[in-house]
């Protein structure tokens, strides 16, 4: 039975929507509006995410789930049949070019097959992969380097050392043909140069004819699902009888797992505010969806009310009704849905490069928009939850009614005792005991005008709070810094900004103030010998009592004043630089007299410059030693043997071969700006600072410039430095990088940019949506009393009088919203200001209401405009007529 | 066979010294195939009375059994169900549905019931209605006449146990009400259905085979015109 009524009650609901084409508009738009909403935000969301993959896989050399390492012929064929590997593509390589210009970045001379090379992004863009023995293909930089011109069917001469991971053969000489090419990505860790199978087999039957073994093979493989890749493959040998965790083992596949897939998981580059502040929004579009929505479904029940009734005379049941208006809102969404995603998608696209490029890490180059079909099911399913919300108490209402009410019924409901007065008729008076008629209805007029009035405040006071000099106080300390772009990336590297390059920069700038800071080169690392008590509050933040425990017995030679070793952050800096220092206890003059070995201590500060944990940095005056460690080794505790690759990180244990102890004199304890640091804090360790000549003075080894730091004179010389910098860095040294404060007063203004762009976005979306509410209210309002007002001009009442009574009702809706929208911002404000000032640091909370005070003749433009606009419709048509009218 | 009893009904409205007793311990019954005229002024409770017989409102005491159903004991979605099955309504305003044409307004009830209507009663009921050719019109293109014929054929349609009818002709001229009436009359015969109408129109109550008349809510007296008996 219930199968066979559906096409009925969807017919009821279809013609009945067909009917009132007018009023469903709005509510398609409104639809739309809300699902463009989510799904601008969601693409952006997927589409951080997937940048971070994608920059992760170009950084990783491919986008293969995982790869079974070094595996034969048989292994290969079992693994890629399993059930849980769902493509399979081997890579054999022969050799590796290391030196000359291939020194920085390798090149990896291999096989790949079609599978492969599509996921190593080694397809070439032009041409094709090699097929016939003879052809080759790499990237362009790769050709650049060995000094041919890009073109299809160029003659290659390579020479080449045979070797794997495991072995080294003869060298080889040979002549390729080019037959394909690609770009290269600056990210990739590795230049592919890509040979035929043909060719591969040649040099394996060679090889083994010399005794060497076959080359490694590696199988790539994409699994069934990216969840628990580790787990999956480790399944995959042991369904197979394979172990994966020993290199001498023969039955043994060892198992690499694209990190790409496990690190950059959505919650992991998006911090909790941020997940906090994406479900803020879901609510608010919810909110702001429903209060629209709700809204033209709750006045069109109301107005449909006698409609209702009149089925259930017919034998409509409650429950009927209620899906007769359900599937008219889904009727509704199968139009407003579809447009809501695809506008909503391309505002998303259009708007993420610019969200990629101010609220992230990665470069604008990275940013890919995410096709995930999860963006459109997200965006449909909280439409539709909007949507279903919405309609849930107006289908109450339309299954309640009684049908005698019904056709009874005026819109009339709750009327209080009301004070009689003899002032008269007054049209105002009318207009507001109009309003009074249904405050609900009223009161959601009120509060959908009113949310997008306080949100445009919000927006303002938090934009307008961002404090410009604050932010280049706190992220630059000089003009200019420069250094290779891992220093900015927080990479390690052997080799940060040469001197070749500081003399280069040098030369061609002007300075008022220049130097360099310095690190031990290959990074080795002092330590110093602290108290058990300052090795305790070091450590305190980071690790768990347990933890502690075991640090303290492990790695600690306790040495003859009971002292406990810990690492050392040491910092050398060219004495011109220890002006930018802030000294918080002692002073730095000790530092340069003579043959002195006093160290100043760099310390962390709270927002106001007070030293945090104190109890973690000796007294000024105390005597800290140093030990510079020359060599020092790790042995594996269970054994007294070196560490292997195996040895778990427990039991590695740090033994010192070679070192020279400095007993120096803490003589301040200084706060060392941000920018001109090493940028990354080190678990436990002690900041110190030293010139750079102290350090090579007393440990006997050599310093690395870190970075180079200068100030200019004048405003003419910071603006030649950064024309200079710009095109050295873009041309000449593209390795380096610079802040300045002209770089940076750009990133603010982008980051500043990007707010907004998307609060405007959310205001304009949801200010359409309070005039959208606005427009329905009226017009129903019209529509619904059409005959009241007929009866009204059949009494007298002037067409003029009439009109500026629904100018009076409309004035009054803008009045009241933008009254509730100045209360609740001024009480909101302080509160929120507060919220913002701890999330943001470089905000400066001010209160105003400035906006909202702009919107209000906005606002009393519409309530004046839409009530003279859509009276004038229905006045086209006599009171006679009207009056006439039954529906 | 009584198919209507109506057992000390009683609706009474708002409270206290403002209570209006709009129906006061009314008893009658109908006999299967009777056509019974309910008459009274305006304000005597003959709507009210009719409204508690359909089971669309609830009365304040007593009860209203339908084909040997106590109809208030069942649950509003329950009601609504036995309503569209046993019981048949003609309005005066006709009440059809305005998006619907002729044929769609005249099957809804049984299609709603998830059932559906065989052809051969259905051309017979057009037929005896004079519907045939304006099947495919909607309601508003229809003459006031045509509009209460259609809600005749759809009260027909599911071949429910009574038929109640409020003031069926209250909106049409006395040429079209005596037709339609005839028509109503003709058709019940035809179909042996009950009819429990409400008028305050004598000269239309004279074609009813019993005439109750109520005032204040109460009936004052029930007899049988000349010349028509119970078939």
């Amino acid at each position: 039975m219930k199968v066979k009524n559906q096409q009925c009650i969807r017919r009821l609901s279809y013609r009945s929507l067909w009917a009132s084409r007018k009023r469903n508009l709005i509510a398609i738009i409104a639809i739309a509006l809300t699902t463009l909403l989510f799904t601008s935000l969601f693409t952006i969301v997927m589409s951080i995410n997937s940048s971070y993959q994608t920059y992760q896989f170009r950084q990783l050399g491919g986008y293969n789930h995982g790869t079974f390492k070094s595996v034969n012929e048989e292994q290969l064929a079992a693994i890629s049949a399993h059930p849980n590997v769902k493509e399979a593509g081997v890579r054999t390589v022969i050799g590796i070019l290391a030196t000359d210009s291939f020194a920085k970045i390798p090149a990896e001379i291999s096989y790949m097959d079609a599978n492969t090379t599509k996921w190593c992004y080694a397809l070439p863009t032009v041409g094709h992969m090699p097929e016939k023995d003879n052809e080759i293909a790499m990237d362009t930089t790769a050709l650049k380097q060995l000094g041919v011109t890009p073109e299809l069917g160029a003659e290659i001469q390579l020479s080449y050392t045979l070797n794997d991971k495991e072995q080294t053969g003869s060298e080889i000489k040979d002549t390729f043909i080019l037959s394909g090419y690609w770009e290269y990505d600056d990210l990739m860790p590795v230049h592919y140069i890509n040979i035929s199978e043909g060719y591969l087999k040649e040099i394996i039957d060679a090889a083994m004819a010399e005794g060497m073994e076959s080359f490694r093979t590696d199988l790539n493989v994409m699994m069934k699902s990216t969840i628990n890749i580790q787990g999956q493959m480790e399944q995959v040998d042991t369904d197979l009888g394979y172990t994966w965790d020993s290199h001498v083992d023969e039955n043994s596949v060892r198992i690499g797992v694209n990190w790409g897939y496990t690190s950059s998981q959505i919650d992991e580059t998006l911090d909790q505010e941020m997940v906090l502040a994406i479900i803020a929004f879901i609510i608010l579009v919810v909110f702001t969806g429903y209060l629209i929505i709700y809204n033209i479904f709750q006045i069109s029940v109301t107005g449909d009310i006698r409609f209702y009734g009149l089925l259930k005379t017919i034998g409509v049941t409650p429950a009927q009704l209620r899906r007769i208006i359900r599937q008219q809102a889904l009727l509704l969404c199968l139009i407003g849905i579809p447009i809501g995603l695809l506008l909503g998608y391309i505002t998303g696209a259009v708007l993420t490069p610019a969200v990629i490029k101010s609220s992230t890490s990665l470069g604008e180059t990275s940013s890919t928009i995410s096709v995930s079909p999860l963006i459109f099911v997200g965006s449909t399913l909280f439409s539709l939850l909007t949507v279903l919300l919405s309609c849930k108490k107006p289908g109450r209402i339309a299954a309640k009614v009684s049908p005698i009410e019904a056709t009874k019924y005026t819109e009339n409901t709750q009327t209080r005792k009301k004070q009689r007065h003899t002032r008269g008729a007054k049209v105002s008076h009318m207009a507001f005991a109009n309003l009074g008629r249904n405050r609900s209805k009223t009161i959601l007029v009120f509060v959908s005008l009113a949310l997008s009035v306080i949100l445009l405040n919000l927006l303002y006071t938090f934009v307008s709070g961002f404090d410009m000099e604050l932010y280049l106080s706190n992220q630059t300390c000089a003009d200019f810094i420069v250094s290779s772009t891992d220093y900015f990336r927080f990479n390690q590297s052997s080799e940060f900004i040469t001197e070749n390059a500081i003399e280069q920069i040098e030369s061609n700038t002007e300075k008022s103030l220049a130097g360099c800071g310095y690190i031990l080169s290959d990074y080795k690392r002092p330590l110093c010998w602290v108290s058990e008590e300052t090795y305790r509050a070091l450590y305190a933040n980071w690790v768990t009592e347990e933890q502690m425990e075991q640090l303290l017995s492990l790695s600690l030679e306790v040495n003859d004043d009971n002292k406990v070793s810990t690492d050392v952050q040491l910092l050398g800096l060219d004495p011109a630089l220890f002006e930018k220092l802030t000294v918080l206890e002692g002073d730095l003059d000790s530092l340069f007299s003579g043959n002195s070995h006093a160290i100043a201590l760099s310390v962390y500060t709270d927002d106001y410059g007070n030293v945090m944990h104190r109890e973690m940095y000796p007294e000024i005056g105390d005597t800290l030693r140093l030990t510079y460690v020359s060599e020092g080794y790790y042995i594996d505790s269970r054994t007294g043997e070196y560490c292997t690759e195996n040895t778990p990180e427990e039991y590695m244990e740090y033994h010192i071969s070679k070192s020279i102890d400095i007993d120096y004199t803490v003589c301040a304890l200084v706060s060392v700006p941000h920018s001109m640091s090493h940028r990354y804090a080190t678990i436990g360790a002690l900041g110190a600072i030293l010139p750079a000549e102290t350090i090579t003075r007393d440990s006997g080894m050599s310093v690395i410039p870190l970075y180079y730091l200068f100030d200019t004179p004048t405003e003419a010389a910071e603006q030649n430095a950064e024309a200079y910098l710009a095109e050295l860095t873009a041309n000449d040294l593209p390795e380096l990088m610079y802040n300045s404060k002209e770089t940076l007063r750009k990133d603010f203004e982008q980051f500043q940019n990007l707010f907004i762009l998307l609060g405007g976005l959310l205001c304009t979306i949801i200010g359409f949506v309070g005039i959208l509410n606005f427009f329905n209210a009226i017009m129903t309002g019209i529509l619904s009393r059409r005959r009241e007002f007929a009866v009204l001009q059949a009494v007298g009442m002037t067409n003029s009088q009439l009109r500026s009574m629904l100018i009076f009702e409309g004035l009054l809706y803008s009045l009241g919203s933008v009254l509730i929208a100045l209360i609740l911002s001024a009480v909101m404000n302080p509160f929120i200001g507060k919220m913002l000032e701890n999330m943001f640091w470089f905000f400066r909370p001010h209160f105003t209401i400035l906006p909202v005070v702009i919107v209000i003749p906005v606002f009393l433009l519409f309530g004046w405009l839409i009530p003279t606009i859509l009276y004038g419709q229905t006045a086209k048509h006599s009171v006679v007529e009207r009056l006439r009218e039954t529906e | 066979m009584e198919i209507l009893q109506a057992k000390d009904l009683k609706k009474i409205y708002g409270s206290g010294e403002n209570a209006v007793h709009a129906l006061d311990g009314v008893n009658f019954s109908v006999d299967k195939g009777e056509f019974v005229a309910v008459v009274g002024t305006s304000g005597s409770g003959k709507s009210t009375l009719l409204h508690m017989l359909g089971g669309l409102d609830r009365p304040t005491d007593g009860k209203v059994i339908v084909d040997g159903k106590d109809i208030f004991s069942l649950k509003d979605e329950a009601l609504t169900i036995f309503r569209r099955r046993k019981i048949g309504f003609v309005f005066q305003a006709y009440n059809l549905v305005p998006v619907l044409n002729v044929h769609e307004n005249i099957v809804l009830p049984v299609q709603l019931d998830g059932s559906e209507v065989e052809k051969s009663f259905m051309d017979q009921i057009v037929q005896t209605l004079g519907l045939d050719g304006r099947l495919d019109a909607l309601p508003n293109q229809l003459s006031g006449g045509q509009q209460q014929r259609v809600a005749i054929a759809r009260a027909l349609i599911a071949a429910p146990a009574i038929i109640l009818a409020d003031e069926p002709t209250g909106n049409l001229d006395s040429k079209t009400s005596q037709d339609v009436l005839s028509l109503l009359k003709v058709t019940s015969r035809k179909f042996t259905q009950t009819i429990v109408m409400i008028t305050h129109n004598e000269e239309i109550a004279q074609m009813a085979d019993r005439i109750i008349r109520i005032e204040d809510g109460r009936i004052v007296s029930g007899h049988t015109p000349a010349g028509n008996s119970p078939a």
